[in-house]
């Protein structure tokens, strides 16, 4: 079966792991046209000075529905090189076609993570979206600069740059996101922790400074190295957060609009009445710098800087169009994106929707498919029907979590106790993992995060020496109070993998006496208990291949195992428990991750020592690393990546989608 | 017969709120509602949602009233203002989405219905009175696959090979230009193309066991005294067959239909999600999956009401069929 839950993880992992990851591979810088018998590249020598734009916006220039694109790009628009999107190792940039609509096909009503990915764009943006060692270039704005110690970071907007229904972007836009939005407490309860120096609850929000009409500053009280990756690619923000279209979204709030078209508004929307309610309508509407609702109903008519719009919702479709403002263009000066635009069929059936997709009915799989479906895939494009790529998956998609605070004075002494989660480590045999969910190949044995030893001797001595040694008539182990330790686990199928793992390593740990059970939970009854900290042991996963940005923290303890510990740090000590020095350490590696610059050696140097507490401390179970996962492209697209085991994020795939262009 | 038809007809409604009561309660029994597993998706996405935002969440879509509350409110609104509350998962009112999509799982379930019976009551008559020849043997067979294989698998398996093996395009229900079209005469043409498709999946299951049923009744009248006697009087084969013995032997098949429609109605579910069909099928289970109260609760008491009035009508026509019925017990 398929993968569910890949699509949604693989950002956030891919995020995570690629900092550190690109930056330990080779990525090329933008490359001369290709030689010998390939079909030209572009000649990245110089910046464009002529504009070219897709035959369908020419022909509404001409009929005067449109100004020529040379007003409709900012004076200096983003030329994208070849290698920025996605490095060139994987997609020697060509340039494309105009024309062709994508066919794709979402699950959910609700927005879809493919598409999601695809319009984000970001304030900055980073080569292959992770490689913050070669420089963060401007995106959306058109330069920026930290100062010495990184508490304050100055950006420059591109004069002339328009929003996608013509307005333009002006210093206003910025001024609103911050006065009117997120320092308005109605709006926002929450301050954003990434706009908090250092990520860190406890540090003043970021204030704004506006220099002139184009340049605006962000100063923050302590220093904030890991800003840049924050804004660029963690947790796939967009520019949502910080550049809103005032002249859209002032509609919709109390100093700009009548409390009575406010709540008539709400009322229509069947949002709660009233007038100190008024801010529901205006979140309703708005998009924040998770802009996951461009996908969904709540993005029509809402202008946004991305590179298709969402034009039409109906009962089983989403039709996107081209965003004629679209502020890129390609080194030979044509306006990106190629493709006229996106229709996404709404298919809720997962199988059906890999079905279609395979048989050459949607041009992208996307994050859909596991290794299972590997062999499947690879006859396909050896029959030509279509082009296989095997990239990096972000995520660890099985981690094992024991929740070490959980309210059980006789659990906590025996799972807080580090011989016993070694002896659990032991147990696990690895390499079967691998060879049973990967095909032996398409990931590795833990080397970073965590010990990789498989020894069931050595685990049963441990167990032994620590004083488990008792054992009940069936011969599993009894813990501290004198009755058979158990570990049950509550696991819900985030993907296919999850129960499965989970059951072998049940079997490994029923092997070395300590009795384990497996329970499938409904995913949503799931979360709720976890985050009530009911949960004794679970199944999730991590993003640990994407730890260097800074921007996926789950290296701390998360609701898997610790939710009262990352109360406590969240809460700044009021509530939750404290937790041990060895933890406290994370945390302390954590803030010096995110003070130092992303893509600096001292970056390498936190990372490093946040992979070391792990791998000493076990804190929770990894079962492999380095993951990859089989995705399937219609053979009509360009621009797109080929081969098996890549070393490139899937998901940078689908960031690159303004450059893909459709071959007919 | 009007007084039965009267009867039956009241007591349509208690049925109807005691339905949609249960149907609430159980769409309530999970643990969270919409709003959590939002969240739950939200968070597999990436996003982090504070306690503050979900508790801002949560007055926004209304969740924190108790479930009496809740239900006398929605019932009262669809009684009142034929307003079945808000979908949270399409960010529509209910009675939109209903209106796009019951009517074409009415009528699909319909044709489906008219469909097992047109084609298993000839299929029956013909098994019995070509007893154990091939096409006997040949459709039992059939009808045994229909019965054993999940119509949902089926669904898959045929929708791989079709495209792959034949290049149709079988899921869907109209071609790419129709679909946001208005109605026509040439979208409904377009759509019988692809209509046979679900109507012969979803209809395959009910059908082995009418054919069985059929086939047994009729061997069984085709055994009695009166038949030999009419033979014996000269009456031709196949009016002889018609006018007699086939209808008595459809008796209890026209009161299957009590229990066929349900099945029908349930198994378009699944097999319109395979498909991707436009109707309630795929919303449903999305609604329930996501807990997006209004909109499943709306959907389930629709879907309770087309078999409702479906087995009264299939009781009415059982009624007029079979005079015994009518008269209830006869008193001597």
């Amino acid at each position: 079966m398929y993968e569910r839950e890949i699509s949604r993880r693989h950002f956030l992992v891919l995020a995570a792991g690629s900092i550190v990851v690109v930056s330990c591979g080779g990525n090329e810088e933008a490359q001369e046209s290709g030689g010998g018998g390939q079909p030209k590249g572009f000649d990245v020598s110089g910046t464009p000075t002529k504009y070219r734009e897709a035959p369908m916006l020419a022909e509404r220039v001409k009929a005067g529905d449109l100004p020529p694109v040379e007003e409709r790009l900012p004076k200096e628009p983003h030329v994208v090189q070849p290698g920025e999107l996605i490095s060139t190792d994987f997609v020697p940039m060509r340039p494309g076609k105009y024309g062709g609509e994508l066919r794709l096909g979402q699950e959910s009503p609700a927005g879809d993570p493919i598409i999601f990915v695809a319009l984000d764009e970001a304030l900055i943006w980073a080569p292959s979206g992770f490689d913050f060692a070669k420089g963060a270039k401007g995106n959306v704005v058109k330069d920026w600069e930290a100062n010495s110690d990184n508490t304050a970071f100055t950006f420059t907007m591109r004069e002339g740059l328009r929003w996608s229904d013509g307005e333009p972007v002006t210093m206003e836009d910025v001024r609103f996101a911050f006065e009117d939005v997120l320092y308005n407490e109605e709006i926002t309860p929450d301050f954003p922790t990434y706009l908090r120096g250092n990520y860190n609850p406890a540090a003043a929000p970021a204030k704004l400074d506006v220099v002139d009409d184009w340049t605006f500053r962000l100063v923050f009280d302590r220093p904030y190295g890991a800003f840049p990756a924050q804004l660029g690619i963690a947790e796939w923000r967009g520019y949502g957060g910080i550049i809103k279209p005032k002249h859209y979204l002032k509609q919709f709030h109390k100093k700009y609009a009548s409390a009575a078209k406010l709540q008539n508004e709400a009322r229509e929307m069947a949002l709660p009445e009233g007038e100190d309610q008024w801010f529901n309508l205006f979140n309703a509407k708005q998009l924040t710098e998770w802009m996951w609702n461009a996908t969904t109903e709540a993005a029509l008519g809402h202008p946004t800087l991305m590179p298709w719009i969402l034009k039409q919702v109906d009962s089983s479709s989403f039709t996107y169009e081209r965003n004629p403002y679209y502020f890129k263009v390609d080194p030979n000066g044509s306006q990106l994106p190629y493709m006229d635009g996106i229709r996404s069929e709404l298919v809720q059936d997962k199988e059906a929707l890999t079905a279609r997709t395979l048989t050459g009915e949607f041009d992208y799989l996307g994050e859909r498919a596991s290794v299972r479906q590997l062999s499947l895939i690879k006859e396909k494009a050896e029959r030509g029907e279509g082009k296989l790529s095997v990239p990096k998956g972000h995520t660890i998609p099985t981690t094992v979590f024991l929740n070490m605070t959980y309210e059980d004075d006789n659990w906590r002494q025996v799972v807080r106790d580090l011989r016993f989660r070694q002896a659990l480590s032991l147990a696990i045999n690895r390499q079967e993992i691998i060879d049973s969910f990967y095909l032996g190949e398409f990931a590795k044995v833990p080397k970073l995060s965590n010990p990789n030893e498989y020894d069931v001797d050595k685990a049963n001595q441990i167990l032994d020496d620590m004083g488990m040694d008792q054992k009940d008539d069936k011969g599993f182990r009894l813990g501290p109070n004198g009755e058979r330790f158990e570990i049950p686990f509550d696991i819900a199928d985030h993907t296919e993998n999850h129960i499965p793992t989970g059951e072998l390593i049940a079997e490994y740990w029923n092997e070395i006496g300590i009795f384990t059970s497996v329970k499938q939970m409904d995913v949503t009854v799931f979360g709720e208990r976890l985050a009530d900290n009911q949960i004794w042991a679970t199944l999730i996963w991590v993003h640990q291949p994407v730890w260097g940005s800074g921007g996926f923290p789950d290296y701390l303890p998360e609701d898997g195992w610790g939710p009262l510990w990352t109360e406590w740090f969240d809460t700044q000590g009021e509530s939750g428990e404290e937790p041990p020095d060895g933890v406290k350490q994370l945390y302390d590696y954590h803030i010096e991750l995110l003070t130092v610059d992303s893509g600096s050696e001292q970056n390498e140097v936190a990372l490093n020592k946040i992979l070391k507490s792990h791998r000493d401390n076990i804190w929770i179970f990894q079962v492999a690393e380095h993951p990859y996962y089989p995705t399937f492209f219609s053979n009509r697209i360009g621009n797109v990546p080929q081969g098996v085991k890549q070393d490139t994020y899937g998901i940078i795939t689908s960031f690159s989608m303004e450059q893909w262009f459709i071959n007919e | 017969m009007l007084g039965y038809i009267a009867r039956r007809l009241l007591l349509l409604i208690p049925v109807l709120f005691a339905i949609s009561l249960v149907n609430f309660i159980i769409l309530e029994l999970p643990e969270g509602d919409y709003l959590s597993s939002q969240i739950a998706e939200l968070e597999a996405s990436g996003a982090n949602v504070s306690q503050q935002e979900r508790e801002a969440l949560r007055r926004q879509y209304g969740l924190d009233q108790p479930m009496i509350g809740r239900y006398a409110t929605w019932i009262g609104n669809i009684i009142t203002q034929g307003d079945f509350g808000r979908s949270l998962r399409y960010d529509q009112p209910v009675s939109e989405l209903l209106a796009e999509r019951v009517p074409l799982t009415v009528g699909i379930s319909l044709a489906t219905t008219f469909f097992v019976f047109a084609v298993a009551i000839p299929i029956g008559i013909y098994s019995a009175t070509h007893k154990y020849s091939f096409f006997d043997y040949a459709f039992t067979f059939f009808g045994f696959i229909g019965i054993s294989v999940p119509g949902f698998l089926l669904a898959l398996v045929l929708l791989w090979l079709c495209y792959d093996k034949l290049g149709w395009n079988v899921s869907g229900l109209f071609s790419q230009q129709y679909v946001d079209a208005p109605w026509s005469l040439a979208k409904i043409f377009d759509m019988l193309k692809k209509v046979w498709f679900p109507i012969l999946l979803i209809g395959l299951p009910g059908m082995a066991g009418l054919i069985r049923v059929m086939r047994a009744n009729l061997l069984d009248e085709l055994e009695k005294q009166y038949v030999i006697t009419a033979r014996a009087k000269g009456l031709q084969e196949n009016p002889l067959l018609f006018r007699y013995p086939v209808r008595i032997a459809a008796n209890p098949i026209v009161s299957t239909i009590g229990w066929v429609l349900p099945a029908i109605v349930g198994g378009e579910v699944l097999v319109s999600i395979v498909l991707s069909l436009p109707t309630t099928g795929p919303v449903l289970l999305d609604a329930v999956t996501s807990q997006d109260l209004y909109l499943a609760a709306g959907i389930t008491l629709m879907l309770s009401l087309l078999t409702i009035i479906g087995t009264l009508v299939a009781d009415l026509l059982l009624a007029w069929l079979d005079p015994r019925i009518r008269f209830g017990k006869v008193e001597n």
